[in-house]
Parts: structure tokens; C-alpha cells; sequence
């Protein structure tokens, strides 16, 4: 085994871990039945079932779609993954290899992010070529969508940490889920909301996802709002990296 | 010689449950080491606590000259892990675990590539490198964890009931591959049910009874804690029930354990019991295929070390 001496050394190793385990998620878990289920049609339908018949601009609805797709995709991952790994010990293997729990988990986030960022682009696409909406400051609406798909998939991580079938981790996560999607400003603009539920949909990240696609959508760039929107992100980010880390080191304990 | 993994004084509580307790014990380096005891007797959980999956109670440990509590990192480096369960991804082909196991432990990408394809050989997978481990027998999905825990050349194994519930064949190969391993200098931390593979394996073994080491050492010196006990070995043309407890009538007899068709008859006075024996056969018009005189076992030893209490 090669060692890497140093600070450096440590981090680049446990990146390198990260990233190998996300490798080989990606490769076993992306065609599992739950994944492509709530992660690629589930989306769709919803979006298709709460907009057909309204006449929504598409500079507003595509992005909530993006949004959308990105946090049902990238969270599907961790709930398929984890539990599974638990149960067929595959997860001992990798908590007695030197790598730590943090990396681990990072493996499995962006194993999830990948998938959730790349399926974002389909309806990305579609309003593109097919609705001619044009974005107008893709480097920060892609950066936006990064930041999105991270988190969202961190968040399917954090349930699925301790649990040790699929269904423990995705019911819990659907209860906040779903009532996510309705006050996050998705479909019903959040200007419209009662102060308490405008306050209950500051609390979910998916609200602050929504309002940076759309602002970069948009090119109605209000840079502190941007700003808050990505910070507010990040912060959702490390929050449930952090939670899903000490949840798993529960493992060792 | 230095020691490999030196156990002081290891405790470690479920909840109320004592599952190991002030555990002691030295392996040195080069050695196969067994681990012996009935199931919940704390075997997994010491095995888990040296290789970093559990933390210990109380006590500690050193692996390869490295604190459990403070080093985990620079141990894991150095041992290589079977488990009970053989975990490889059934999604995966042989190759795609063996390179991912690899990578786990940061092996470089040559190596990585002439390890798979040496130890595909090694375990006679190789045929089957590009199918997925989902299709492959018990036998192959072990062979194929041995090779995963050794693709980083570790110094220390941990192998943890390794031919529980492999066919004759596999269960071979993997014993033989455990003694050639220790011929090229790994130490080897073994746990078994079988004692007799302990016995044809270990330089020394442990007992574990009930979370505690009861005895330990070489093979041959655990069975002179049972000298003085005999065994007579007798089968009969037919069996008829309630054999077991007429024997143990036999004066002299102080144990009967029925071995397939043969019973064993633990005594401190064999010339005492042969002639019961015979009365007995020719009361019950029983002939007498077979009788023999054994030495103890290290089975017997372990029967006695982990009988329960008045048992």
C-alpha cells in the first residue's frame, strides 16, 4: 500500500477513496429498479400531474423541474445503496479499509450526484431545444445545479446511514419529501404562501435550489440573493454530510 | 520473535450483555493463531474489535505494533480481513471486486492489474474473471474474499470461520491455501468450529468459553490438560435406542457421545469398562465391529473447557 505522508497526503488519499467508491456505486447501483423509480420517473410524473393545464411560463417551469429532478435523482441513490450494503456486509468491507467514514459517505454522495446532475439535464434539454428558453448565466445555473445535486443526494445519505432496509430509510425521507416539494415554491410561488409556511419552506433546501435555477434562469440575477441562496445550499451540504458521518461511525462504535 | 497482535485485558458489553470478557492473549509473528469457541462465545466480537469494526469497553490492543484505540488507520493498512460472510458485490465480476478492493487500500494502478490477475489464477477464477460474482458458488464467492483481503499483500489476516459451509473440495483448498500463506510469513488469525482443522492449522489456539479464554496454547499441550481421561470407541452391527444411557451405566463409564455409528466412552479406568462393555453386547446379543482405545482430542479438550457450569 502506498502512503502519502502529510495533510496533503491524507486529504488527496481520502478523496481518492471517495471517489473509488463512488466509481463503484455508480457501476452497481444506477439500473437498480428503486433508483430509476424514484429517480427518473417519479419526478416526471409528479411535475407532469401538477402542470399540465396551467399555463406556466416555461423560464419558470423548467427550472423547477431541474430542481425537481435533481432532488428526487440524487436522493434515490443513498436509500438503494446503504441499506443494502448493510445487509450483505459489503459495508464492513469498506469501514475496515483505510478509509474513513467521512469518505465513505462522500463516496456514496457523489455517487449520487452524479446521478441526479446528469438526469437534471434531461428536462435542461428539453426546454432548451424543444421550449427555446434560454439560460442566461449558465456558468452559475450549472453551479447552482452542482451545489443542488450535492446536497440532495447528501440528504438521501443522511437517512439511509443507519438503516438496514430500503423502506426504513425511504419512508422517512418521503415524509419530509413530499411536503417539501409543495411549500418550496416549485409550483405555488412562495410571494402567494402564508408567513408560516413561507418560514416552514426557508428550512428546506429545495426552496433555496428553486430560487437559484430560476434567478440564473432568468438572468433577474440579484447577486446577495444568489449569495444567500448558495450559501444556504453549502450549509444544508455540510449539515447532512456532517449528520450521515456520525451516523455511520455508530457502526464501529 | 515480536508479537503480531498482543489482546490486554479486552472487554466489550452489548448493552447489558457481556460478550467478551478481560480478554488476554499474544500472537506472534508467523504464527497461525486459533480462536476456538462455541457460537456466542465471543470470537466475531474480538476479531471486530482488532480489526477496528467495534470499539472495545474497556482494555486494549496492538495490531502489528499499532494501538487499536489511537492507530485503527495504520492497522488496517497491515491486515488483510475474511469474514464470515463472504462480502463481495454480486453485481460486480471477479475482476471489477478484486480492482475495487484494490483501490480500497490504494495498491498502485500496475499493481493493482498483475495482483487481480495473479491471485484470478491463485484461486483458479480466472476462468470466470468477467462474469458476475452473483452467479458463483459458495466455494468461489470465498475464494474470491481471500483474495480481495490479500490484493494488498497485508502482513496480518483475520479469518473469521473460514470454511464453515464450504464442500469438502473448497474447504481443502482453502486450508492449504491458509498454510502456504503462513509459509511466506503471514500471521494468521483464525476462528473455527472445526477443531480438527484448528488442530491440523494452529501453532497455538485460544478456547473462548462465554466471552473468557478458559485455556490456550499449542495443540498438544491443551490435550494433556486431558490425560488421564480414555476414551474407548466401540460401534456395534446394529443400534438400538437408549444405547447412550445404557453405556453410561457401565461402571467406570463417565461419558457417552454417540460419533455417527460409533459411541466414545470417556473413563479414567479403561480395564474397568472393557468388560462392562462386553456384558453389555453379549446381554443384548450385540456383536462388536469395532473397538478401539483413543488418545484425547483437542475436540475433548474443548468439550471440557466449554462445558457449561454442573453440565
Amino acid at each position: 500500500m502506498r502512503r502519502k505522508k502529510g495533510l496533503f497526503g491524507r486529504v488527496t488519499r481520502e478523496l481518492l477513496g471517495a471517489i473509488r467508491i463512488a466509481k463503484k456505486d455508480i457501476k452497481i447501483y444506477y439500473l437498480k429498479p428503486p433508483v430509476i423509480m424514484f429517480g427518473f420517473f417519479f419526478p416526471g410524473f409528479t411535475y407532469l400531474a401538477f402542470t399540465v393545464g396551467r399555463s406556466l411560463e416555461p423560464t419558470l417551469l423548467i427550472p423547477g423541474l431541474v430542481a425537481i429532478t435533481s432532488f428526487f435523482a440524487a436522493g434515490s441513490l443513498g436509500p438503494a445503496v446503504l441499506p443494502l450494503e448493510r445487509k450483505t456486509k459489503t459495508l464492513e468491507r469498506l469501514l475496515v479499509a483505510p478509509v474513513s467514514p467521512f469518505a465513505i459517505i462522500l463516496g456514496k454522495t457523489l455517487a449520487g450526484f452524479t446521478y441526479g446532475f446528469i438526469l437534471s439535464l434531461v428536462p435542461l434539454l428539453i426546454g432548451v431545444v424543444f421550449l427555446g428558453i434560454g439560460i442566461a448565466t449558465p456558468i452559475l445555473f450549472i453551479l447552482g445545479l452542482a451545489l443542488s445535486a450535492l446536497t440532495f443526494s447528501a440528504f438521501g445519505i443522511l437517512f439511509s446511514a443507519r438503516a438496514e432496509e430500503m423502506p426504513n430509510a425511504m419512508m422517512p425521507m418521503n415524509v419530509i419529501r413530499f411536503p417539501m416539494l409543495f411549500v418550496s415554491g416549485v409550483f405555488v410561488p412562495l410571494a402567494t404562501m402564508p408567513r408560516y409556511l413561507r418560514a416552514i419552506a426557508y428550512l428546506m433546501p429545495l426552496t433555496y435550489s428553486v430560487d437559484a435555477l430560476r434567478q440564473t434562469v432568468l438572468g433577474s440575477l440579484e447577486p446577495l440573493m444568489l449569495l444567500r441562496d448558495m450559501a444556504a445550499l453549502s450549509l444544508f451540504l455540510i449539515l447532512f454530510l456532517g449528520a450521515a458521518t456520525m451516523a455511520l461511525r455508530r457502526d464501529t462504535r | 520473535m515480536t508479537s503480531a497482535i498482543v489482546a490486554s485485558e479486552l472487554v466489550r458489553y452489548y448493552g447489558d450483555l457481556l460478550a467478551v470478557d478481560h480478554v488476554n492473549f499474544e500472537v506472534q509473528q508467523g504464527e497461525i493463531f486459533g480462536y476456538l469457541g462455541p457460537n456466542g462465545a465471543g470470537k466475531t466480537t474480538t476479531i471486530k474489535i482488532l480489526t477496528g469494526l467495534l470499539k472495545p469497553s474497556e482494555g486494549t490492543a496492538r495490531v502489528g505494533g499499532y494501538d487499536i484505540l489511537r492507530d485503527i488507520h495504520e492497522i488496517k493498512g497491515l491486515i488483510g480481513i475474511v469474514p464470515e460472510v463472504s462480502n463481495v458485490y454480486d453485481e460486480l465480476t471477479a475482476w471489477d471486486n478484486l480492482i475495487f478492493a484494490a483501490e480500497l487500500y490504494d495498491v498502485s494502478r500496475s499493481e493493482r492489474e498483475k495482483r487481480a490477475t495473479e491471485f484470478l489464477g491463485m484461486f483458479d477464477l480466472y476462468d470466470r474473471r468477467d462474469s458476475k460474482v452473483g452467479g458463483f458458488s459458495k466455494g468461489m464467492k470465498r475464494r474470491l474474499t481471500i483474495a480481495m483481503a490479500l490484493i494488498h499483500r497485508p502482513s496480518i489476516l483475520f479469518l473469521d470461520e473460514p470454511t464453515t459451509g464450504l464442500d469438502a473440495r473448497s474447504a481443502v483448498f482453502v486450508r492449504d491455501l491458509i498454510r502456504s500463506l503462513n509459509d511466506e510469513g503471514i500471521t494468521v488469525f483464525l476462528t473455527t468450529h472445526y477443531i480438527e482443522e484448528a488442530d491440523q492449522l494452529c501453532d497455538r489456539v485460544a478456547i473462548i468459553s462465554e466471552g473468557r479464554i478458559v485455556a490456550s496454547g499449542a495443540p498438544e499441550r491443551l490435550k494433556s490438560l486431558v490425560l488421564g481421561v480414555h476414551i474407548v470407541e466401540v460401534s456395534f452391527d446394529r443400534v438400538n435406542g437408549g444405547v447412550v444411557h445404557d453405556l453410561e451405566a457401565i461402571s467406570g463409564c463417565d461419558a457417552v457421545v454417540k460419533q455417527g455409528d460409533k459411541f466414545n466412552l470417556y473413563t479414567q479406568e479403561p480395564a474397568e469398562v472393557l468388560p462392562g462393555l462386553m456384558g453389555y453386547a453379549e446381554e443384548r446379543a450385540l456383536r462388536v465391529i469395532s473397538l478401539n482405545t483413543l488418545k484425547p482430542r483437542l475436540e475433548d479438550v474443548f468439550l471440557k473447557m466449554t462445558a457449561p457450569v454442573g453440565g
